[in-house]
């Protein structure tokens, strides 16, 4: 079949819906990391969010109600995490794992106990289409940029705005202090244990939106048993290889999003790729940005460390 | 003389580990006035500037503010009542440009102002620095970046600055510009207080003084009208009452190794080394003695071969050397707390695979010999299997001392060997060392114990500012001597000294 308008917008348009659960927790993983915490927990996080905003929908019956209850779950589980990471200064990588394995579980078992005789989702469409006024009338950028989910357009603004609050606020300036440097942070008055805990807290909005998305917006309000299928991992690498600048994080998940819709539109376009290669390349990519930052000189210098005061570097 | 603007109201300060850092410790700072506070390691000196900034909390007793009483639980609350302080290691974010370190703390007004570059620059001329505003902090050269930590400490007008060692990593000419620029600070009304153990500086530099011993202030008082040897007599104190030799005084052999013009670069916290020289012979006890964090630590990871040179040479005369190592921390770099007493004794000699048999681990064997050290080093454990971590501190220094004993190395060397022994276990382990002379090992002890130092050392060299300042014989090794090389910045021939009775 031949390359056409119709199918490059189509293929466009899914490539952008796929970045979009990604995308927001890669926006939140880079948020904790620039304030020091990596929270490897956020698969974990997302799980939370889905289940939420599924038990919002059974609930409600309202999507826009579904999509808040499901950062309301993501920020209380990521309350639960942050106490352990910040507070009781746990090891990041061993608790986050523990954490993710616990989600998965406890997402499961909500969703037999609560979720099993939920009533069919009802109309969607507010929260899976919102076709912007005019611009959505351009040929093919129209289909494929301006006729999508709001939560899309939330995500691309909000990576312009966290560049915008990482490189021209006080805040943003706090933020990457107490990544760099939590004693000099601390030392100079600011409360570090507060900043890191904000910080992984906002993650855990923010995944918990990823989580929520996939199931209300992309699976049609249905919760599967782990459904983010290592999307969470996927966009902790989304933020390392971003280099933990927003807006590099917004192109590299669309060009992951858009590798991912080869798998289903691929055959349109004509390129004629294993499936199997295409699903696996993505995590290719993770794998090759786990490598790659034991080198970064760029990492947050006190990623990863947990903070007490008098305690010598 | 003007009211003190900040006072030490009886303080103590026990650290949960046990050590009592500060005794009833009472002490004031007054505005317009540069006061340092002088002593070796482990005196006090930081301990004392935390708890008023806000990083430690007293044990007991209180901080004065203009005579009311303040707690400082965390750092801001010391920032929120005018005090700056600049640290040994600097408390900077290095990928932040000098204006983002300054609006790490900077305040109402002075936070807006940093906003316009002309501001920054206004302001750091004000204390006679020149520095591109813009510039990375990490890029900077030390000496550049201890002011970018003073202006820091300054930015909200504070009234009380302290700063703790901060010629440690200086010249002597950027010694004389630091002050410059505290005086600077003094004369705007600024309390200043400056935690150094060189007595040089202290005479040309400032008004008054404090002298830690232990914990407790021993003497303090105008500058003016004191000597450098009444200083140095305060800060080392008496000889104590056993001088008496431990081993027999050796003849240095052949020439070991030599370290010619060697050289490492400072950075935050470390004074680096500068064109050291120092020969070592077959069969002698060399003493390094020093304030701690004066090089030491650069010198013995020379000698280990852990680190190369970045000027200079280490040579090895003859057949290379072996070196055997017992290292500061023994927790750390000195023994597996959770292997066995066997094990930890023997581990250099199992990894080169002896003690095994058919390819597996020999632990007969391994428990006899560790049985036969164990009995010759005095060490007293349950048994040979125990695990080392439940041995006392002085019991774990023996198993260290006697695994490098065992290596029977050509050159041995020893940091702080002693730290935290009592007296029986330190005498055994100094007199290990001095047998091992005897039998011509070559053996380097690197301590801030001086008397210990000139009770088994042949000769000793003394340290500061990453510099040897000064050699001495084993007979005219005295405290007082030994002191005086280490708190002057300069080479000893540029500062007389008038004699002192030991």
């Amino acid at each position: 079949m031949d390359i056409n308008a119709v199918t490059l917008a189509l293929f466009l348009a899914g490539g952008l819906r796929l970045s979009v659960p990604v995308l927001l927790a890669a926006l939140g993983e880079l948020v904790s990391e620039r304030a020091g915490v990596f929270t490897i927990g956020l698969e974990g996080l997302m799980l939370f969010g889905a289940v939420a905003s599924a038990v919002g929908l059974a609930a409600t019956g309202s999507p826009i109600a579904a999509l808040a209850l499901g950062m309301l779950g993501g920020l209380l589980a990521a309350c639960v995490l942050a106490l352990g990471t910040v507070l009781a200064r746990a090891n990041q990588i061993v608790m986050g794992i523990g954490f993710n394995v616990f989600a998965l579980g406890v997402t499961s078992l909500v969703r037999q106990l609560v979720l099993v005789d939920a009533p069919p989702a009802g109309a969607l469409r507010s929260v899976t289409m919102m076709k912007l006024p005019w611009l959505s009338d351009i040929p093919v950028l129209g289909r494929a940029l301006f006729s999508q989910s709001p939560v899309f357009y939330f995500a691309v603004l909000l990576a312009v705005a966290l560049w915008l609050m990482l490189r021209f606020t006080r805040l943003g300036l706090l933020l990457r202090a107490v990544g760099e440097n939590a004693a000099a942070a601390d030392a100079a008055g600011q409360p570090v244990l507060r900043l890191r805990f904000s910080a992984a807290v906002f993650t855990g909005l923010l995944a918990g939106l990823g989580g929520a998305y996939l199931c209300i917006v992309a699976s049609g309000g249905t919760f599967i048993d782990n459904m983010t299928a290592g999307r969470g991992y996927l966009a902790i690498a989304i933020a390392i290889f971003a280099r933990w600048m927003p807006l590099r994080a917004l192109l590299v998940a669309v060009a992951l999003g858009l590798l991912e819709a080869l798998q289903f539109q691929g055959q349109y376009l004509g390129i004629e790729l294993p499936a199997p290669l295409l699903m696996a390349t993505p995590f290719a990519i993770a794998l090759v940005a786990w490598i790659a930052m034991g080198r970064a000189g760029a990492a947050p210098a006190d990623l990863g460390r947990p903070f007490l005061r008098g305690e010598g570097r | 003389m003007p009211a003190p603007l900040i006072e030490l109201d009886h303080v103590s300060k026990r650290y949960p580990n046990g050590f009592l850092a500060l005794d009833n410790v009472s002490l004031a700072f007054h505005a317009g006035e540069i006061h340092a506070l002088l002593g070796e390691n482990g005196a006090g000196k930081s301990t004392l500037m935390n708890i008023l900034y806000g990083v430690h909390e007293p044990t007991e007793g209180g901080v004065l503010m203009q005579g009311r009483e303040v707690v400082h639980r965390r750092p801001a609350d010391a920032i929120a009542h005018g005090i700056g302080m600049v640290h040994q290691h600097f408390k900077l974010v290095m990928p932040f440009t000098v204006t983002e370190n300054l609006a790490l703390v900077a305040k109402g007004a002075r936070r807006a102002a940093l906003r316009r570059p002309a501001d920054v620059r206004a302001f750091m001329e004000g204390y006679g620095v020149e520095l591109d505003p813009a510039a990375v902090v990490g890029h900077l050269p030390l000496a550049l970046q201890q002011r970018v930590e003073i202006l820091k400490a300054l930015v909200n007008d504070s009234r009380v600055l302290l700063l703790d060692e901060p010629s440690t990593i200086l010249t002597p000419a950027e010694i004389e510009n630091l002050y410059a620029t505290l005086r600077r600070i003094r004369d705007r009304g600024t309390a200043v207080a400056v935690v150094t153990h060189n007595v040089d500086e202290v005479l040309a530099h400032v008004e008054r003084y404090t002298v830690l011993k232990r914990g407790r202030t021993n003497g303090t008082g105008l500058i003016a009208g004191t000597t450098a040897a009444d200083l140095v007599e305060r800060i080392v104190g008496h000889a104590v009452a056993n001088t008496e030799r431990i081993g027999q005084p050796h003849t240095a052999g052949a020439e070991r190794m030599r370290l010619a013009g060697v050289s490492l670069r400072p950075s935050s916290g470390s004074p680096g080394l500068h064109e050291v020289d120092l020969a070592l012979h077959a069969g002698e006890v060399v003493g390094v003695a020093g304030v701690e964090g004066n090089g030491q630590t650069e010198l013995f990871e020379l000698l280990a071969g852990q680190r190369r040179p970045e000027a200079g040479l280490v040579q090895h005369s003859g057949p290379r050397n072996t070196v055997a190592l017992v290292p500061q921390d023994r927790h750390h770099e000195g023994l597996s707390l959770d292997l066995s007493v066997a094990q930890n004794l023997l581990y250099p000699k199992i990894m080169r695979g002896e003690y095994h048999r058919a390819g597996l681990l020999d632990h007969r064997a391994i428990g006899k010999q560790a049985q036969a050290m164990i009995a010759e080093a005095d060490i007293r454990t349950h048994s040979p299997a125990s695990p080392a971590r439940s041995l006392s501190g002085g019991n774990q220094q023996k198993i260290v001392v006697a695994r490098a004993m065992a290596e029977a190395a050509s050159v041995v060397v020893v940091y702080q060997p002693t730290r935290g022994l009592d007296v029986a276990a330190a005498l055994a382990v100094l007199q290990r060392l001095a047998t091992a002379a005897d039998a011509g090992t070559t053996v380097v002890i690197i301590s801030s114990n001086i008397e210990e130092l000139i009770r088994v050392s042949d000769r000793i060299v003394v340290l500061n500012g990453g510099r040897i300042t000064g050699e001495l014989s084993a007979a005219n090794a005295s405290v007082q001597a030994i002191g005086r090389l280490m708190t002057l910045s300069q080479p000893t021939h540029s500062m007389p000294l008038e004699p002192v009775d030991a």
